[in-house]
């Protein structure tokens, strides 16, 4: 074995949720905090909706979509560390408000990592209905994150959630009921 | 607190119905799947009958629509299937909207969404110190379906009592035991055996599903009003059923349910 093989240079320095939080930080900004992007632990079940050919359906832990299945993956990672997040929007002045963007799933090695992402933002994302993505490095998660915050579906959604934050915000405190009319 | 829930196969000119149904049974919460018509006739009509529903906020929420004439409703989670919303800070209510098996078996899918929607139930249970959830909707599989009664999906047992162990253990893991008082509207005792009405040529068809459930947990029991429960097949304005007593298609393919919860 040559020391010259190895790379020692550090090249996907942030974990996946670093520049997760990192990217989210501009809806916050371009909102002006009425809106605001969360990444969290996530301990539920994470779920694809697109049945996996081959496979038993039965998705209570998440599962990599694939045609087939790679024996060394599974023989490759050995110490069951998993990192489940879940990424999502939360509203000024709307207390309970919860809109989840994906999924992120890693297990002790931080790339590639496996998003499953909310149908709509994966359908303009891709242009398929294919919910789940394994994405290789920092530089592809960040420009994925780019590309989904700023769509069409996202800034629609962001636009929504603004004008129900300003129209709670209008109303006397003691008539809490959000509406979207 | 009544509840209506009603799958109106998108049908735009279905307001009128619905309305009459609303101020039939003075409903409070309305919940609403395939929900196509215009919102603003439907508020307009009953607002001139003095019934007041506001739309509530179910942004992220693709398939349910949620009216409520309560001051104190807040939005919780919305993912594309489900909408949570939390009432007088007290009640946790999740209107639901799952797909169908029209296109082959997806019970498996169902079950999986169903875990999902019974952990974010769970995590707003702890954001409001409450555990009083009723969860309401198009299922779309029946009571004794894996999604609804499965330990580890909704788990709407079809007989629940206050005095009863709040929880199940099942190989070491303990699961939440929630009620589905829809057991007791199936078979031909009462009119009619189910909510939607599907004759396919297959050897395994009861014909008559029961799609459109409500599953209450056991905290809701003491409140839950048993008499109340109910499959809507005609209302003031008219029947909702065709000349075989099947829901009508020019309405909609789904009868509404409702049930009252006291508060």
């Amino acid at each position: 074995m040559d020391k010259t093989m190895f790379n020692f240079e550090l090249l996907d320095k942030d974990a996946p949720e670093i520049v997760i939080e990192n990217s989210l930080k501009q809806i916050e900004e371009a909102t002006r905090g009425y809106v605001i992007g969360n990444i969290g632990e996530y301990g539920g079940p994470i779920t694809s909706h697109t049945k996996s050919t081959g496979f038993a359906a039965a998705l209570g832990a998440f599962e990599k979509q694939s045609e087939t299945v790679n024996i060394q993956d599974i023989l490759g990672e050995q110490n069951g560390k998993q990192h489940r997040y879940e990424v999502f929007l939360t509203v000024k002045a709307l207390e309970h408000y919860k809109y989840r963007m994906m999924f992120v799933d890693y297990g002790a090695v931080s790339y590639p990592v496996t998003i499953v992402m909310n149908e709509n933002l994966a359908i303009e994302f891709s242009g398929k209905i294919n919910e789940t993505f394994c994405i290789e490095s920092m530089k592809d998660l960040e420009d994925m994150m780019n590309v989904v915050i700023n769509s069409d579906t996202m800034v629609s959604l962001i636009q929504s959630l603004i004008n129900e934050s300003l129209r709670q915000e209008a109303k006397p405190t003691s008539h809490t009921v959000e509406t979207s009319d | 607190m009544k509840i209506l829930f009603w799958n109106t196969n998108s049908n735009s000119n279905i307001n009128p119905y619905i309305a009459s149904v609303v101020l039939d049974y003075n409903i409070d919460i309305l919940v609403m799947a395939e929900y196509n018509a215009n919102a603003n006739e439907l508020r307009t009509i009953l607002r001139e009958n003095q019934h007041y529903l506001n739309k509530c906020n179910t942004l992220g929420c693709d398939r349910v629509d949620v009216w409520c004439n309560y001051a104190n409703v807040k939005s919780g989670i919305q993912e594309k299937y489900y909408s949570i919303q939390v009432i007088d800070d007290e009640f946790v209510m999740c209107g639901v909207h799952l797909f169908t098996d029209l296109h082959g078996d997806r019970s498996d899918e169902r079950l999986a969404i169903i875990r999902k929607i019974m952990y974010d139930i769970q995590e707003t249970e702890k954001e409001i110190q409450s555990q009083r959830t009723i969860v309401i909707g198009d299922i779309n599989e029946m009571p004794y379906g894996r999604g609804c009664l499965n330990a580890d999906g909704f788990h709407g047992l079809p007989m629940l009592n206050i005095a009863d162990k709040p929880t199940r253990i099942v190989n070491e893991m303990e699961y939440r035991k929630f009620y589905n008082p829809m057991w007791n509207l199936m078979g031909d005792f009462s009119y009619p055996p189910g909510t939607y009405y599907l004759n396919q040529s297959k050897l395994h068809s009861p014909m008559w599903y029961m799609l459109d459930q409500v599953i209450v947990s056991k905290d809701i029991l003491p409140l839950f009003k048993r008499e109340s429960l109910r499959i809507i097949t005609s209302c003031r304005y008219g029947e909702l059923i065709d000349e075989n007593q099947h829901p009508d298609k020019k309405i909609s393919d789904h009868f509404p349910i409702m049930c009252e919860i006291e508060n």
